[in-house]
């Protein structure tokens, strides 16, 4: 039994969305059932599996799928009979008086004689269960290993298109081994994804989300393409993290006038980026990093109901203005903000009610929650101005940090809803 | 660990459920837990009688299943020492349990602990080669190594580590 290594560390998505869990209608109704269980992912006391595993990060996401009526047909045949008696009930015994066999109910450890796979009744009852819940299964998986599933048997093939509300999770350096030929892990990559948007998911309407981290992978029309597939297939919510791609153009053309809801687009453009032309009709969430002031402000005005904006380590030079604009906008979040010293950063946003953040300051009088993570000197001169302007401020969330041990200034304004 | 109304008669306060199981022994459910599978509320809506026998399961996997229902359909409990119980239920349950467990649960229309099973054995299956997982799910291959071949070629990208690792 070999062990797998996962040699390539996938990398999180710098930033959570803030507060838009709750917020954007199409994530609400999932959220609500699965609530609580995301802290499934920590199960740890796993003494029966945990030796043969690799401690791959876990970035699956899981949700609940329709279990509802996966099984109404099973229970004609499975007879649920009525009673026969009503006494003689004796103590609730919860030893089995008679154990199927040790192989099939250990308590404690490992039996001798369970290596075999045999069921008690040869039956394989993993995949004689309903699709719906091998799909349930599945939807907590990686979309690699989700694909990957399908060797298992043919009950297992084809189950991918089944899952509702799939998340596609992609990462060209997933398991990548470093030393073999990186080339043909590629084109492996590259043909995998085209078959999965165009032939796999063919007749599949929908599908929830579309991540997809392209670290090696560099060719903007390539990935432009796999944008268009994704988009035909009705995502709300699209990701794209791309070290400096070529021919960046053509990716974000493919993202023009489409129907996203939700967006991070991590893209770290080599030059001043290309010029931009967007229009984002719908989209509430918008995470950017490593983008330029002058693409940031065409972005954003071309974002006409954005309540939420995030931007990560936007490389501003002296003398440029990063423009935000935008009547709808509920929360605004600057992340590094050392990045932010030499650029001067308009904000108009009636709805957020904080103007010409960091200076001049003028009055917050909607600002009820404030954290400041990672305080830095500068963010203490500035604090007594900050909590002037804020008369309603309720909670003020502070973290401070010694002024040589990080860089990274973290600004989060949270505003009432 | 399986909370039951002690009370016994079906004339107590509290209106009771027995469910047999296949082994025959009989378990003792409030109906406020009962109801919270999807299959029993319906049985019970239809019949009046109180004795309901469940052929394919047993005694361990019912008790677990009673156990997680009667967690749930307890009152006094917060949602968060109900989250933290689902964390403990299904933590250093082997294999062999959970897929009687799911199957369970899958009769018995549970959903949210086939959610929580479901999840456990998709964290049993990350990370693992193709025949380990065949082995110690007892799923049966039944393709011809032709065809399986060709799924590995079709999709190799899936499996290109593990191709490796067995080379």
């Amino acid at each position: 039994m070999k062990r797998i290594p996962t040699t390539a560390r996938k990398e999180n998505w710098p930033e959570e969305q803030p507060g838009v869990s709750d917020s954007t209608g199409a994530k609400g109704d999932r959220r609500t059932t699965a609530r609580g269980l995301h802290a499934q992912r920590r199960v740890a006391a796993r003494e029966d599996v945990s030796d043969d595993e690799a401690s791959g990060s876990d970035r699956s996401v899981g949700w609940l799928v329709g279990v509802a009526g996966a099984c109404r047909r099973k229970m004609g045949r499975r007879r649920l009979s009525g009673p026969e008696r009503e006494t003689g009930r004796k103590p609730m015994d919860i030893i089995p008086k008679r154990r199927r066999s040790n192989e099939t109910a250990p308590v404690n450890g490992k039996t001798a004689d369970d290596d075999d796979g045999a069921d008690i009744n040869g039956i394989d009852i993993i995949s004689n269960l309903p699709n719906e819940v091998l799909c349930h299964i599945l939807s907590f998986l990686d979309t690699k290993y989700a694909v990957g599933t399908s060797i298992l048997s043919t009950k297992w093939q084809n189950l991918l298109p089944l899952i509702p509300n799939l998340r596609i999770q992609l990462d060209d350096t997933l398991l990548l081994h470093p030393e073999s030929a990186s080339s043909t892990n590629l084109i492996s990559f590259m043909n995998f994804v085209d078959k999965l948007l165009n032939v796999t998911l063919r007749d599949v309407s929908s599908i929830y989300s579309f991540y997809i981290v392209c670290r090696k992978i560099d060719d903007g029309q390539v990935i432009a393409n796999w944008i268009n597939a994704a988009l035909r297939l009705n995502i709300k919510m699209m990701g794209i993290l791309i070290r400096r791609p070529r021919k960046s153009s053509f990716l974000l053309d493919s993202l023009f006038g489409c129907n996203l809801v939700s967006l991070n687009l991590f893209v770290d453009f080599a030059d001043d980026g290309p010029e931009c032309r967007f229009s984002l009709p719908n989209l509430k969430l918008l995470a950017i990093q490593y983008m330029k002031p002058n693409p940031v402000n065409n972005l954003l005005a071309c974002c006409p109901v954005l309540e939420y904006l995030v931007v990560h380590n936007c490389y501003c030079n002296a003398g440029e203005t990063l423009r935000i604009r935008i009547p709808s906008l509920k929360a605004l979040k600057l992340v590094n903000e050392l990045y932010w010293v030499h650029c001067k950063i308009e904000l108009d946003a009636p709805e957020l009610m904080l103007r010409h953040y960091p200076r001049p300051l003028t009055r917050f009088p909607k600002l009820v929650d404030m954290a400041i993570k990672k305080i830095d000197s500068h963010g203490w001169k500035l604090l007594p101005s900050v909590l002037e302007c804020a008369p309603n401020l309720k909670n003020l969330y502070l973290k401070a940090i010694s002024h040589h041990s990080s860089q990274i200034t973290e600004l989060c304004f949270i505003l009432e809803e | 660990m399986v909370t039951t109304d002690e009370k016994g008669p079906l004339t107590a306060k509290k209106k009771s459920v027995i469910i047999r199981s296949c082994d025959g022994d009989e378990f003792l459910v409030s109906e406020s837990a009962a109801v919270l599978s999807t299959s029993l509320k319906k049985i019970l809506e239809e019949k009046e009688d109180r004795l309901i026998h469940l052929s394919d399961i047993d005694n361990k996997t019912l008790a677990m299943v009673i156990a997680y229902l009667s967690t749930h359909a307890d009152d006094g409990l917060s949602d968060d020492l109900k989250r933290s119980f689902d964390q403990e239920f299904v933590s250093g349950k082997e294999f062999d349990v959970l897929k009687y467990l799911v199957l369970a649960t899958d009769t018995l229309q549970v959903t949210c602990l086939c959610y929580t099973v479901a999840k456990k054995m998709a964290d049993i299956m990350k990370n693992k080669l193709v025949e380990w997982v065949r082995r110690e799910f007892d799923i049966q291959n039944d393709y011809t190594p032709e065809a399986e071949a060709e799924i590995r070629r079709l999709d190799a990208w899936a499996w290109d580590d593990r191709q490796l690792e067995d080379d």
